[in-house]
Formats: structure tokens, C-alpha cells, sequence
């Protein structure tokens, strides 16, 4: 299986904080990669990177072989923990402006989904509650038939429904062969999802394996964490 | 993808600018229209010639704004959350740049063009107020009650030939685009080198930085202005000789600022392309 993410001795820094040092790891295309370690580990670090929110580091990343640019913007669809959208659109003017930009947007998809979320087109933005603008978000990442889906965090914050609902809506959507990068902190909710495990933390990636693997080894996630990152109180 | 993002950012930022240049147009409309009627009384005339000389004052006001409102966008398109959206686009950061710059510089030149035409209507109208004025009052204003045969010749200057008017006209709103256009890259530069790390942790360099390229935008202003209005200082004539001579010195500063904004550009795509840091 070729790799999707390939990642070569990157580091980051904030200032004289190094969050991510020395970095490089492959992660295989088609798989749903779950991304964990604690507050302020870099994980939204390394997705800002591979989605192009970020490009003051040093190091070599590239997406489907490609170095950070146009092109791997066009095949990453990318879920930020924040609402983005101009807070003047209406929710159809939302699926307009992804469906100008993104061949791979699908409207139609994003009309029916609009319809079955109870979200009226008509309806800007900044008169959305929080949760039906990250239904929004949700929905135009969704919508798009990317090879890769960076999903930060979307599972926060969220009660148990609306996060059953919210992974429903990732797994029924998401297209054949594409691979998604999902960071959370819902470790023993995404067990049964997830197909690697990646944990990142103290500037290293310190574990990456599958799940098969650790499940055969007798493990689980929940416990594996709990080992890599042992709470000091 | 240029045009698209420019259709966009047109829309994004037009909406806004839709209310300025509707109100510098609603202003000069009704201004014209107070104007108009005939036999008109002491305070109807001081009324209309004091609005008319606020109008001109706005139109001034407008042009700021207008650069305040042009930069404000910019700087939520790139720099807010909106930024997650603009970099996500598959774009470069050139093509980005490029489409804010373009939508700024039709923006702000559709802002020039609405106040050129609304303070020409305002030098108009008070020229029609005079000529509106009710012969008891027209004879105490004016010697002997007659109005001079051109309205220009009621202001402080004279313009000896309407080509000249044209022809300063164009140099003048050029030179201001040409001045905006710089004021903004400055300020579009100084944005962004505030946002990027590590110079956003310094606020007292982005000052300096911020300082520097004011002072040069300052020398730069008032060498053109030197340049550019010494007969309207010295209240000479306007002639095609004397706007001929102005030509070449004006041109120059023209092309040293065009070439600053360029350099600019150059460097604030830099700053997208390799030092991009969102919070």
C-alpha cells in the first residue's frame, strides 16, 4: 500500500519551544489513523502542517508524494477545531463557495446532507448555534471526494449522541480508498474505528502501529496510552 | 483559479464597499437636488454652499476609509480563523496575494472614481448656486450681479484650458491610486509580518518595522506633493507648459513607488510562502 503522509526529520518550534523535533514517519494510504497524545503534544501542529496552515518548520513532508502546495491542498480535506467560515454567509452560499474551488466537492451530496442535518440554507452563519456550525463544517469537508481527511478534534466538546452522529457522518461519507487522519482524546470510543494508532508526545512519535497488532498482542488503546503517558499529578 | 478568487474576494469585500460608494452617491444626489431650484434665499444658499463643502470634505474621508476597510478584509482573510478557509484553498500563496492586491486596487479605484465625480458635482452645485441665486442677493454677493462665464473661474485657481483640467485630473487620480497602492502594501506587509513567527512575539520590532516604511511612505507623500502642487500652493495658473514640466518629475515617483509596492508584494508573499504560522 503506498503512503499518503511520508514525513522526513520535521521540526517545529514555537519561538524556543520545540513541540515537534526530528519527526519521520509514513502513513499508509486507505486507513483511518487515529492521531492521540496529550495537551499541547503537536498534534494540531503536525495537521496544520499537512494541511498548509503552517509552513515555518524545517524538515520534509509530503502528501501522495507531493510537497505541500496547491496540489495537496486540491486532495486533503481539512476539519480545524475552530469555526472558519465568514460569519455573513448563509449555508448555501457556504456549499457554493467549496463547490467554485473544490472539483471534488460534491453539491448535490451537500444539499441532501444540508436537508437530513435540519440546517436551513437560508440561515447565515453567524445565526448558527455552535453545533449546527460544526454540523456545517462538518458536512463541506465531508462532501468533498478528497484522498485525505485531517480531522482535528471534531469529536470535542460534543455530547454522546451528537458524537455518534458526527462519527455516522464520517465513516458513511467518506470515500472508498481515502485515508483519515482523526486526532481526539475519545480514545476508547474510536478503539473499534480506528485502524493504526499513531501517539505523538515529548516532541517524538512514540508509538505507530495497528490495531490488529496491538489487539493480538493482547493491549488496548485505552491501556497503551495510559502506559506511553503516564499521568503525574 | 485567479478569477475565482478574485470573483470572490470582489464579493466578500464589494458588499461592504457597496455602502460607501452607495452613500458618497446618495450624498452628491441629494446635495444636486437641493441645488436646483431657482430665486433661492440667503439661508438656502448658505445651507446648500456648506453642504457642498462637507460633501467635499467626505469624499476626502471616504478615500481613508475606504484603505482602512480594504486592509481590515485582508487582514480577516489571511489572518483571523477566515484564514483557515483562504489557505486551504488549492492556490498558492501568490495567486492569494495577488487576488486580495487586485480586489483592493478596483475597489479602491471605484472609490476614487465615486468621489472625483461627487466632488466634481459639489464644485457644480455651488456653482449653480450662485447662478441660482434671487437677483436682490446675486447683486449684493456679486459685482455688478453678473456670474462669471465659467464656473471655474469661481474658484482660487484658474484652469486655462478644459484639456488641461482633464489632463491634471488624470495625473492627479493617478498619482493617488499610485499613492494608495503603496500606502497599502505597506500596510498589507506590516500585517503579515505581525502575524508571522517569531516577529509577532516582538512587538517593538513589527513597531519599528512599522515605522520605517511609514517614514518612507511620508517622504515619499511629500515629495509628491511638492512635486505635484506647487502652483496650487503658490495659486498659479494651471497651463499645459507648467503640466507638462510637472510630467516627468511626477512620473518618477510614480515608478519608485510602484517599484517599492512590487518589492513589497515580493516580500509579503515571501512571508505566506515560508513563515506562515495560523494560531
Amino acid at each position: 500500500m503506498s503512503d499518503i503522509i511520508s514525513i522526513k526529520n520535521l521540526t517545529k518550534s514555537y519561538g524556543a519551544q520545540v513541540v515537534l523535533e526530528n519527526i519521520s514517519l509514513s502513513l499508509p494510504a486507505g486507513r483511518i489513523i487515529g492521531l492521540m497524545g496529550p495537551n499541547g503534544s503537536g498534534k494540531t501542529s503536525l495537521m496544520k502542517i499537512l494541511a498548509g496552515m503552517i509552513n515555518d518548520y524545517s524538515g520534509e513532508v509530503r502528501i501522495d508524494g507531493q510537497p505541500i502546495g496547491a496540489y495537496t491542498k486540491g486532495i486533503l480535506a481539512y476539519l480545524p477545531d475552530k469555526s472558519f467560515l465568514p460569519s455573513w454567509m448563509k449555508a448555501r452560499q457556504t456549499i457554493d463557495y467549496f463547490a467554485d474551488f473544490y472539483e471534488n466537492f460534491d453539491s448535490a451530496k451537500a444539499r441532501e446532507m444540508l436537508a437530513s442535518f435540519q440546517l436551513d440554507p437560508e440561515q447565515r452563519v453567524k445565526a448558527m448555534s455552535k453545533g449546527m456550525q460544526e454540523k456545517l463544517l462538518l458536512l463541506l469537508v465531508m462532501c468533498r471526494s478528497a484522498k485525505l481527511y485531517v480531522l482535528d478534534e471534531p469529536l470535542g466538546g460534543v455530547d454522546p449522541s451528537a458524537r455518534q452522529f458526527i462519527m455516522d457522518t464520517i465513516l458513511n461519507h467518506r470515500p472508498q480508498g481515502s485515508a483519515i487522519l482523526l486526532s481526539t482524546h475519545m480514545i476508547y470510543d474510536m478503539e473499534r474505528v480506528f485502524d493504526e494508532a499513531l501517539m505523538i508526545g515529548r516532541r517524538q512519535v512514540l508509538l505507530h502501529d495497528t490495531i490488529a497488532h496491538l489487539e493480538h498482542e493482547g493491549k488496548t488503546l485505552n491501556k497503551i496510552f495510559q502506559e506511553v503517558f503516564p499521568y503525574v499529578g | 483559479m485567479l478569477a475565482k478568487l478574485i470573483k470572490h474576494d470582489l464579493f466578500q469585500t464589494g458588499r461592504v464597499f457597496i455602502w460607501l460608494l452607495g452613500g458618497s452617491v446618495v450624498f452628491g444626489g441629494v446635495a444636486t437636488l437641493l441645488s436646483v431650484t431657482k430665486d433661492i434665499g440667503m439661508a438656502q444658499f448658505a445651507a446648500g454652499i456648506l453642504l457642498n463643502l462637507l460633501i467635499i470634505l467626505l469624499m476626502a474621508l471616504m478615500q481613508v476609509i475606504g484603505l482602512i476597510l480594504v486592509l481590515y478584509q485582508t487582514n480577516r482573510s489571511f489572518f483571523s480563523e477566515q484564514g483557515y478557509l483562504t489557505f486551504s484553498l488549492p492556490a498558492s500563496s501568490t495567486k492569494l496575494l495577488l487576488s486580495r492586491f487586485v480586489t483592493n486596487v478596483l475597489l479602491l479605484v471605484a472609490n476614487t472614481a465615486v468621489a472625483a465625480a461627487v466632488n466634481f458635482a459639489a464644485l457644480f452645485n455651488i456653482s449653480r448656486l450662485f447662478r441660482n441665486l434671487g437677483d436682490e442677493l446675486k447683486e449684493a454677493l456679486l459685482e455688478g450681479g453678473e456670474m462669471p462665464a465659467s464656473m471655474t473661474e469661481l474658484l482660487p485657481i484658474s484652469f486655462t484650458t478644459f484639456t488641461g483640467v482633464l489632463q491634471f485630473a488624470a495625473l492627479l487620480l493617478t498619482l493617488l491610486l499610485v499613492f494608495f497602492i503603496l500606502a497599502m502594501m505597506i500596510a498589507i506587509f506590516v500585517i503579515t509580518i505581525s502575524h508571522v513567527h517569531p516577529f509577532s512575539q516582538k512587538p517593538g520590532l513589527c513597531m519599528a518595522v512599522f515605522l520605517l516604511f511609514a517614514a518612507v511612505a511620508a517622504f515619499l507623500a511629500v515629495k509628491w506633493v511638492s512635486e505635484a502642487f506647487p502652483m496650487m500652493i503658490e495659486w498659479k495658473l494651471f497651463t499645459i507648459d507648467t503640466f507638462s514640466q510637472s510630467i516627468p518629475l511626477n512620473f518618477t515617483t510614480a515608478f519608485v513607488m510602484l517599484g517599492i509596492s512590487a518589492g513589497l508584494f515580493a516580500l509579503t508573499d515571501w512571508l505566506l510562502k515560508k513563515k506562515i504560522s495560523l494560531k
